[in-house]
């Protein structure tokens, strides 16, 4: 090959290249969607996956609770005007609970039925917002989402026949078994979205009575935001419903697009190009913190991450071991080791961001104590203990798995690490209770200490795959659920929390943090107490 | 009296029977090939349905919660046939083929030839401009180390080989989207296809940058251009690395060769000479592109992942973490027929480039 040859090639390949750089370089400013410079009043929300379809069920994973939560179409919510922080300092209690699209409510004496007053909303479509909305969305939850029956019907107590009865065109009536403090709040969930039913019913047929198909791929709802286009596993983009009547922020568009990686996710925020980051993980969301033109925010939530030990083996069963292996654990190093410091050491059985609860039995930190209680219980060398994690389920398992293997190497504990990487089998291991132990993680879909003891711990509870049967503890909770004295209910959550640390159903090692990072342009967060954000209130600047 | 002599067609006579004889033996070759294609199939997807049907999973309690009841596992399984024995699924899985249904999502409720045909073109658009860059990238990276062997850039083509095969493919994603996109601000945002474009209004093919150009919308094709080119060059700079090791080795023996030797002798230029010897490897060049493609297609995944693409990749690693069964023997349905496809025309090409190539059974 001359040298005449190689020059001409070599100028070739560098035009080649100049080209694809021009290329995406001007591509790129399509990428963008502004940085705040007043003109703009759109929000990318960057998700870890955008779910295949938008209904509640089959439930496509977090992303399928994000853009639910983002409709703003149920009946109830948060108002954290008044709560320190709007929300994120304390978390909003039940007392914050306001009307979405109910205007009134009242509890009859019986105190079987709730009877709601509607406001006057008309979804995108030009349907107005009726009872009988109300009743064919609630009782379609129940028909098709597990989790929405065993939430309102089993946790809540509401009448599975017959959960709501219309009254006239804008009053429905809530039928309950039994009023308990959730009965509201487990309406604020996305779960229970109200649809536009006179939509919906048009693509119903005999085979599929609840046109499900229909409502995998459209939405027809009465909050402030209509369907614009739905790219299934990619993006889901809202703008506003002209219909509408009611407080919102300036926004003239919201995207959801799935960004599944969190590096990528965390670069686009630094670059503008998204408005929020959503479930970052720890290092990434520390790297946030100080960056130029980004918000990175810290707020309570109920979210607790738990070593759960399985009851069902037999040095497990024995309560002295699970003490001794809580004992063994230093929260605070595991805290700094795994979570960047952005998570409390869980002190008791509850939640430690719940306002006014004080439990006067703490998790303690003693080495010298766990191994004398291992001992106690026949184990004075330690065991073999597998345990089962997953990245689908606690982002920064590994790191915790590793630190916790080093702490009950202590004792004796002989920790063998097995991480799952697909959540169906970690699911299927952890509800066919085919673990020793696993880390997992409660976010509550009703932030009340009440919802978390009896979903999580009760006897009779599908989570507790454990097998943790105690008495007392589940008397205590179903007190707890009818008691409606304010005092009463404080002091049956201690009670419970107490009991916890003695009995150890789970070893809490964590009170999680919500983490939101996003645009210092953005305006108006309020965070939620159930997590994902709704960005009606939201504005850009 | 006068004698007409045909004009002697000797020349025609004795190369047109050699021409069809050819053709002939060619489409011998593709019909053999065509044949065993359903056999093929069959058979990977028959040891695919017993593989992926035997996994230790519970389709219903994953699809429809951990809270789901009795009653609504019970009907799931109905539903989707779960209910009845392994056999009797085979039987009907093979029935709904041949009939065209590859059967519905556990999670979408989708039918999986319809998410095919959404998911396969963005892949199948991703994958052979990749090959395209791996190809000329790895040819060019290869001929300059076996050429210059000796030479400072043949050494440098060696190492910069060496480099790029020792990083795994994702972590040359995320290093190219923080260069290009994030300091140089030069790419746009990895945000799948068509960035924070409409893709619903583009639909023909499902290939963005194909459909941007069939509609005209050539802001749009700029912008699907745009995304294309960080992940075309992570799986191309990826795969001619790999690519470049196989044309060198080949090379560096076929730069000895007699022919190669007798072509230098007969004065004629080095480029030539190279050009020679390029086609004297052709046939194992050929074969190697064709494996490429085949990985490429089912390999992909993970950077259809990092840069959101939403392609076939993705759809099917969604799938397995999920194990969505259908959508898994939906996905090895189309790499089994497309990889089956590339092996049968590159038999054929193989035996256009080189006649000696024997491929009639004995």
């Amino acid at each position: 090959m001359n040298a005449k040859s190689i020059r001409h090639r070599g100028r070739g390949l560098v035009v080649a290249i100049a080209a694809a750089a021009m290329v995406a370089a001007c591509g790129s400013q399509s990428g963008d969607t502004g940085n705040g410079d007043g003109s703009d009043k759109s929000l990318t929300i960057a998700l870890p996956a955008v779910p295949n379809n938008l209904d509640i069920q089959p439930y496509g994973g977090p992303g399928t609770s994000y853009v639910l939560a983002g409709l703003s179409s149920t009946l109830f919510t948060y108002d954290t005007s008044k709560v320190p922080g709007e929300g994120c300092d304390q978390l909003a209690g039940l007392d914050a609970i306001t009307g979405q699209l109910v205007d009134t409510w009242s509890l009859s004496g019986d105190r079987k039925s709730i009877k709601l007053t509607l406001k006057d909303q008309t979804s995108a479509n030009g349907n107005k917002l009726t009872a009988e909305d109300v009743k064919w969305s609630i009782e379609r939850a129940i028909a098709i989402a597990s989790v929405a029956k065993t939430t309102l019907t089993q946790t809540a107590e509401y009448d599975a026949d017959n959960p709501v009865t219309v009254v006239d065109e804008k009053t429905a009536q809530l039928n309950l078994k039994n009023s308990l403090p959730i009965d509201t709040a487990v309406l604020t969930h996305p779960m229970t979205t109200i649809y536009d039913s006179v939509e919906a019913k048009k693509h119903a047929t005999g085979d599929d009575p609840w046109a499900n198909k229909w409502m995998q791929t459209n939405l027809a709802v009465f909050g402030p935001w209509k369907l614009d286009s739905f790219t299934p596993g990619d993006q889901v983009v809202l703008v506003p419903n002209p219909n509408f009547t009611g407080p919102r922020g300036n926004l003239t568009k919201v995207t959801f697009k799935g960004v599944p990686d969190d590096s990528t996710r965390a670069q686009l925020i630094r670059r503008g190009t998204v408005q929020f980051a959503v479930s970052l993980s720890y290092s990434q969301f520390s790297s946030l913190d100080g960056a130029a033109g980004v918000t990175a925010k810290q707020c309570v939530s109920p979210t607790r991450d738990t070593l759960i030990l399985n009851l069902n083996d037999p040095a497990l069963s024995k309560v002295e071991v699970r003490q001794a292996i809580s004992m063994a654990i230093d929260r605070k190093a595991l805290i700094q080791g795994a979570y960047r410091d952005l998570a409390k050491p869980a002190v008791s059985g509850v939640s430690g961001s719940y306002p006014g609860v004080s439990p006067q039995k703490t998790y303690t930190f003693d080495v010298a104590k766990a191994k004398q209680l291992l001992a106690d219980a026949g184990y004075p060398n330690g065991f073999p203990l597998e345990l089962t994690f997953s990245t689908t389920r606690v982002a920064n398992a590994p790191q915790s798995a590793v630190l916790l293997q080093t702490m009950l190497k202590q004792i004796g504990i002989d920790v063998t690490l097995n991480n799952v990487a697909a959540a169906a089998t970690f699911a299927d291991l952890y509800y066919a209770s085919k673990y020793q132990a696993v880390i997992y993680q409660e976010p509550p879909a009703v932030a009340y200490p009440y919802y978390a003891f009896k979903a999580y711990n009760t006897g009779t509870s599908g989570q507790n795959t454990y097998g943790f049967k105690n008495a007392q503890f589940d008397q205590l909770v179903q007190q707890l659920g009818a008691s409606s004295d304010a005092q009463q209910q404080t002091s049956l959550i201690n009670q419970l929390a107490d009991l916890s640390v003695d009995t150890m159903p789970e070893v809490y090692l964590t009170d999680d943090a919500a983490l939101y990072a996003y645009s210092s342009s953005v305006t108006g967060l309020k965070p939620s107490p159930y997590g994902p954000l709704s960005p009606v209130d939201l504005s850009r600047s | 009296m006068v004698t007409e002599v045909a004009p002697n067609p000797v020349g025609l006579t004795r190369a047109a029977p050699a021409a069809r004889s050819r053709r002939s033996a060619l489409l011998r070759l593709a019909l053999r090939r065509l044949a065993i294609l359903p056999v093929a199939v069959f058979l990977v997807l028959t040891a695919a349905f017993f593989m992926v049907n035997g996994l230790p999973s519970n389709a219903a309690r994953n699809a429809l919660g951990p809270l789901a009841d009795d009653a609504a596992v019970a009907e799931f399984n109905h539903k989707f046939g779960l209910d009845q024995d392994l056999w009797t699924r085979y039987v009907h899985y093979l029935g709904d083929l041949v009939r065209g249904d590859l059967g519905t999502s556990y999670y979408t409720s989708s039918d999986i030839s319809g998410q095919l045909v959404r998911y396969f073109p963005a892949t199948l658009e991703l994958s052979l401009l990749s090959l395209v860059v791996a190809v000329v990238l790895g040819t060019a990276l290869g001929v300059l180390s076996a050429y210059k062997s000796q030479s400072v850039s043949g050494r440098a083509a060696r190492m910069v080989t060496s480099v790029v095969q020792a990083v795994p493919d994702f972590a040359i994603g995320l290093l190219l989207i923080y260069v290009f996109f994030f300091l140089l601000h030069l790419a746009p945002a990895p945000l799948g296809q068509v960035g924070a474009e409409d893709m619903e209004s583009l639909r023909i093919t499902n290939a963005a940058a194909l459909d941007a150009l069939l509609r005209g919308r050539w802001d749009v094709f700029g912008s699907a251009v745009s995304q294309l080119v960080l992940p075309v060059a992570t799986l191309g700079l990826f795969y001619s690395a790999i690519f470049s090791r196989m044309v060198g080795s080949l090379l560096r023996t076929a730069l000895k060769s007699p022919q190669v030797e007798f072509a230098r002798a007969c004065g004629q230029p080095e480029r030539r000479v190279i050009w020679y010897a390029l086609l004297d490897v052709r046939a194992p060049i050929v074969t190697y592109i064709a494996m490429l493609a085949g990985f490429l297609i089912g390999g992909e995944a993970v950077i259809e992942t990092v840069f959101a693409w939403n392609g076939l990749g993705q759809w099917a690693l969604a799938g397995v973490l999920a194990t969505d069964l259908p959508v898994i023997q939906g996905f090895i349905l189309v790499a089994t027929t497309f990889t089956l496809l590339l092996y049968m025309m590159l038999d054929v090409i193989s035996h256009v480039l080189d006649p000696r190539i024997e491929t009639a059974p004995k």
